[in-house]
């Protein structure tokens, strides 16, 4: 072989084990290599030519179905980066070699009618190309042949002495192309809560008999391959089965990627792509620490993600209000709502008064985190590192708590007086059930926040925003501790200017900064948002710089006309925005038909901790689930309700509906 | 009832034609022992801050003013580089700082206490120990005062908590209880130090009276404002003593109240009660009469100082520290009643939590010091026991940090979300600048030693014998005074 030419890819760092690529790859004279980043095959080539990122490119793909889409380019290439369409071309010695020309050849080459730039020109526009999706043909299947060849497969079981192993790319570093990305490094996995670190992931009960436990660093061997890993006991996980994530253990990444988990490809062989039964665990003796965002399991049947089965739903509606907590009995304050006041003082002013209120549905949430991201890229808001993981304080506005729920069976072996590390111990973990639930800033009405702030830097204003002032705030983080919600984020350290890795954020102004690629990061940054320093208490806006953004264009809009309230739908949040279930929901909640209001007036809405009258603008809809009464781990309610309900006289399915801290839906009806 | 009252009156007029002479067993034993005259008492007391320091003042000297740098170290290291070397994190954003701010003011109750709601209610034992103890109380404040300061996330904007006109028009938050301690705190140490000023003129001028150098004449004579022991300068003196002990009174109560409050105010289960106040109260007192103790007994020692600050003061501090300290047991077993009988199922959990959670050390700490071990203070023998005496001293201020340890992070760190619970580790800087502040007090009060009269001079004289116009030893000679 002459010349291999290697288009993006990592394979030095990604091929199967036993093809070791490294030596085969030294088979072409020369190897050339289209790539994002000096990595690990960068190192081994002759030739490395700087690929352009997609976002910088245009190209062409098809969806699954088979819809021609169009990638467009939002940016001019930064460094000069070339796309593989380019490459290709080049080494094809075709002519044009500009991508744009090739992807619009492409398009011409279609021959669809009419005019061809009218229809690139609606192609670019629409996104895609209609009625391009390929035919749908039906198939036969070949039911007893299919069963037969399932059965002929022989899969050996696996036990303690040969493990399973599983392998699955990582949920945030995809293959390991994301490994330098800081904010995936720190995206808490939707699951197990970890950040900047893979870990062999076991049942409770193999672990016992394997005698490690959470923290212990293990060696898993594989025939003559081995890798070493921290242990973490995964809830609901199979025995004898391992998982071990891809994409971490990189040797050669930036310096965000460095250090962060072990290498999993070294295990997994041509053939084995996904799993292999065969390994063996063996203890080191020694541990590693592991950052985790969330340290605690159970939901200690607290009513903070409520749901109920399908059944549930139907007979009772109102199943979410049933489980409100038993309020003050004070119904008015002594005092005048200051934001009526204010809501008046708007009116008059300016002839309107919108109010801003959230609406999250649990039924859509799937727990993905693509929020986080959102909120994270939105704000500026920084990383902070693994240490600083470890120590609960990232910065993210926006959490996706994972709770996991006892089954009724096994609840007994919990005990919600020790300490968290001695959950992974404890037998109901074997089976429970498991909720997700978005936490931001409430925008309580009534914010405990605000009236222990000493020198008022957090404050309401007169749409109903809990607002941060930071060149206010002092940094005494009352306010963080009077959330009840614990949605504040405290600037430890100077995040944004100090370097965070090793332990230099300890060396205060001694640390060296990196000045270059400060300049490069500087790009990352939201121009509307403050970035904020240290000592100061943050948390989420309700991405304020787009309420803004919008108000200012319906203003423009407006003009003489004085219709300045903003349309239903003009305004959404980042993680509106991303929400791939469109599980958020923002806008006017004093407009009673805007989306929001009526999603609040659903049965299924409720108030987190309502009953300490905070009077949330952002609010939930209770989740339905509908299990099949035929399948085995059929329940008559879902775990976290059942826990809920413990000690009540609640019989199959059927939920009380007054007495107790149960009221009646009517009693209730939201904040006044 | 008007029968008793005319039995008593018919008691009261046979009694007056002939009064027994008490039994021994009930004669007051006196203050200053072996009727020790009141130039002993100026020499002796004086004495102390006069001559050459003696070499264990200068070791104990060069230990606390190392440890005070070292505290200012650290200090400096977390100015310069973030709240985050702390321990604190979400959801405990308050740690050490505020458990030690806390402990260090309610130290600083038991001297206010002495000087003012003692002068006032007649407690002549008073005198042997107040002085000492309101030196400790200042200290103790500034110590405390330290921790709010640098616990700030951007501690060089702490002026923005005093309401200063500024061209802003932003006003600091009156609703926060933060902002009333600020308020309630300044108060205190103003007052404090006027107090203790004040009391110290009259003994300031015996200093000045006999000083042997210039410079020293000077400065006391610069403080001593003048006094010249006239009649009229008594008199002046007294009434301002009086109004000052007037104004104290309240603060003695309203200040721990108001530390108090920085928590009952919040939403927080194991903070979110109304009974905090007067246990605050309560506890602070204890606390500082744990420290008196823990001051006094080994000075008397080394200063020779037992005719003074006699057994029967210790005797009278032990009683104090049982009755606040049966006051703080009675508040804990109070809180867990109302935990319970709230039927809040947060409130219940906290209290559960704090005895038996992850922290459950710190809580059976504190009960065990603040609860059981003052008990054993019922016995006399105990009491008159000093190095008993000066082990529970320590060991009631141990008891006291712990019980502000269950209950600012312990309470934080598992609330209402179990999402966001943690657990809360000091680092090495929360530990040694707690030592530091240490450092600062120690010197402060070693210095405090060598140049002031630690014992109130011309207090003390007043409840010797020789002051009694009824005694043998009375200044009327005979005691003839009818």
């Amino acid at each position: 072989m002459e010349t291999l030419l290697i288009l993006g890819g990592n394979p030095v760092y990604s091929a199967p084990a036993d093809l070791d690529w490294e030596r085969t790859q030294r088979h072409a004279k020369t190897v050339v290599r289209l790539g994002y980043h000096e990595d690990e095959t960068f190192a081994l080539c002759d030739w490395h030519l700087p690929a352009a990122h997609y976002l910088e490119s245009w190209g062409d793909a098809r969806t699954g179905d088979g819809t021609l889409v169009a990638i467009q380019p939002l940016i001019e290439p930064l460094f000069g980066g070339q796309t593989e369409l380019e490459v290709l071309a080049r080494v094809a010695g075709l002519s044009p070699t500009e991508p744009l020309e090739i992807v619009r050849e492409t398009f011409r080459g279609l021959g669809l009618p009419g005019g061809f730039e009218a229809n690139w020109k609606r192609f670019l526009h629409d996104g895609f190309l209609a009625n391009s999706a390929a035919r749908t043909v039906a198939m036969p299947l070949d039911w007893p042949g299919a069963v037969k060849g399932l059965a002929a497969e022989q899969v050996p079981l696996p036990d303690g002495k040969q493990l399973e192993v599983v392998f699955h790319r990582d949920y945030g570093l995809d293959d390991g192309r994301h490994n330098n990305n800081g904010w995936l490094q720190e995206l808490p996995n939707p699951i197990t809560a970890l950040t900047w670190d893979n870990a062999v992931l076991i049942s409770r009960r193999t672990a016992a008999e394997l005698g490690v436990k959470n923290y212990d660093l293990v060696d898993i061997q594989f025939g003559n391959r081995s890798v070493r890993g921290p242990v973490w006991i995964q809830p609901c996980l199979a025995d004898y089965s391992l998982g071990l994530a891809l994409g971490f253990g990189r040797t050669r990444t930036g310096r965000v990627g460095e250090g962060a988990g072990f290498n999993a490809y070294r295990l997994r062989t041509a053939g084995a792509e996904q799993f292999a039964v065969g390994a063996i665990l063996r203890a080191t003796g020694s541990t590693y620490s592991l950052s985790c965002t969330q340290n605690h399991w159970s939901m200690e049947g607290r009513s903070i993600v409520r749901e109920a089965n399908l059944s549930q739903y139907r007979a009772q509606p109102h199943f979410a209000k049933a489980m409100d907590r038993e309020a003050p009995p004070s119904e008015r304050s002594l005092y005048p709502n200051p934001l009526d006041e204010l809501r008046k003082r708007n009116l008059e002013k300016r002839g309107i008064t919108q109010q801003w209120g959230m609406s999250i549905d649990l039924n859509a949430c799937v727990g993905c985190g693509a929020c986080v991201i959102a909120c994270q890229s939105e704000n500026n808001i920084p990383i902070v590192g693994k240490e600083q993981v470890k120590n609960n304080r990232e910065m993210h506005w926006l959490r996706v708590d994972r709770y996991y729920a006892a089954g009724p069976a096994l609840e007994a072996s919990h005990n919600d007086m020790a300490t968290d590390d001695s959950q992974a111990l404890e037998k109901w973990i074997d089976d429970p059930q498991v909720v997700h639930q978005v936490m931001i800033c409430q925008h309580c009405e009534a914010a405990p926040c605000e009236n222990v702030c000493p020198v008022n830097a957090t404050v309401h204003d007169d749409e109903g925003l809990n607002v941060m002032v930071y060149n206010r705030c002092v940094g005494t983080r009352y306010c963080s501790n009077n959330c009840p919600y614990k949605v504040r984020r405290f600037n430890f350290f100077d995040y944004n200017k100090r370097p965070i890795e090793g332990h230099r954020l300890y060396l205060g102004p001694l640390a060296k900064k990196q000045a270059l690629e400060l300049e490069l990061l500087k790009l990352s940054k939201n121009p509307d948002v403050t970035v904020r320093m240290r000592g100061v208490m943050e948390k989420c806006t309700y991405c304020l710089q787009r309420i803004e953004q919008a108000k200012i264009a319906q203003k423009i809009k407006a003009g003489a006309s004085g219709d300045v309230a903003v349309r239903d739908g003009a305004i959404q949040t980042a993680c509106q925005q991303v929400c791939p279930a469109e599980a958020i929901v923002f806008g006017d909640v004093a407009d009673p038909n805007s989306r929001v209001s009526r999603l609040k007036a659903m049965e299924r809405n409720y108030s987190v901790l309502e009953f300490l009258r905070t009077k949330p603008r952002t609010t939930y809809l209770a989740r339905v689930r509908n299990p099949n009464p035929r399948m085995p781990d059929y329940y008559a309610m879902p775990f976290s309700e059942a826990e809920y309900w413990r000690g009540y006289e609640v019989t199959e399915g059927k939920l009380p509906s007054a007495g107790g801290s149960a009221r009646e839906p009517e009693e209730t009806g939201g904040g006044k | 009832m008007a029968q008793i009252g005319a039995e008593t009156q018919s008691i009261a007029k046979e009694s007056a034609l002939s009064m027994p002479e008490p039994p021994a067993e009930l004669e007051r034993p006196a203050l200053v022992l072996n009727a020790r005259t009141p130039a002993w008492l100026s020499d002796k007391i004086a004495g102390v801050a006069e001559g050459k320091a003696p070499l264990w003042w200068w070791i104990a000297f060069c230990i606390s003013f190392l440890t005070m740098s070292m505290g200012f170290g650290m200090i400096a290291y977390l100015i310069s580089t973030g709240v985050g070397v702390w321990g604190v994190m979400r959801p405990v954003m308050w740690g050490w700082a505020i458990v030690n701010f806390v402990w260090w003011i309610g130290i600083g109750h038991a001297g206010t206490l002495i000087s003012a709601i003692l002068y006032l209610l007649r407690q002549r034992w008073r005198t042997s120990i107040n002085r000492a103890a309101e030196a400790m109380t200042v200290f103790a404040v500034m110590c405390a005062g330290t921790f709010p300061l640098i616990h700030l996330g951007r501690a060089w904007f702490f002026y923005w908590l005093f309401p200063i006109p500024n061209a802003n028009g932003i006003w600091p938050q009156f609703r926060s209880p933060l902002m009333w301690d600020v308020f309630a705190v300044s108060t205190y140490f103003t007052v404090s130090v006027l107090f203790w000023y004040v009391g110290l003129i009259p003994d300031l001028a015996v200093m000045r009276d006999r000083s042997t150098t210039t410079l020293r004449k000077f400065f006391y004579g610069l403080f001593a404002l003048g006094w010249t022991g006239s009649n009229r300068h008594w008199n002046n003196y007294e009434r301002a003593y009086l109004i000052l002990a007037g104004l104290s009174t309240p603060l003695v109560l309203s200040v721990h109240s108001t530390v108090s409050l920085d928590f009952s105010v919040s939403q927080l289960p194991g903070w979110h009660t109304t009974i905090f106040p007067p246990y605050f109260v309560a506890g602070a007192i204890f606390s500082g009469f744990g420290m008196v103790l823990t001051l006094l007994i080994p000075l008397r020692r080394f200063l020779h100082l037992e005719e003074v600050i006699t057994m029967r003061h210790i005797d009278l501090m032990c009683k104090v520290i049982l009755a606040t300290g049966s006051m703080v047991a009675y508040s804990y077993a109070m809180e867990f009643f109302i935990a319970y009988y709230s039927g809040n199922a947060y409130e219940r959990f906290a209290f559960l939590n704090r005895a038996l959670g992850p922290y459950w050390w710190a809580a059976w700490t504190g009960y065990a010091c603040n609860v059981f071990v003052p008990q054993l203070f019922w016995f006399k023998k105990v009491r008159s026991h000093l190095t008993l005496v000066f082990i529970i001293s320590i060991l009631v201020n141990v008891g006291m940090w712990m019980e502000r340890f269950f209950i600012i992070p312990v309470s934080l760190h598992r609330d209402f979300l179990p999402s966001s619970w943690g657990y809360y580790i000091p680092t090495w800087v929360d530990v040694l600048t707690y030592v530091g502040t240490f450092g600062l007090f120690f010197t402060l009060f070693l210095l405090f030693i060598r140049f002031l009269p630690l014992i109130a001079i011309s207090e003390v004289k007043g409840v010797t014998a020789h002051a009694d116009p009824h005694h043998a030893l009375g200044g009327a000679g005979k005691g003839d005074h009818s």
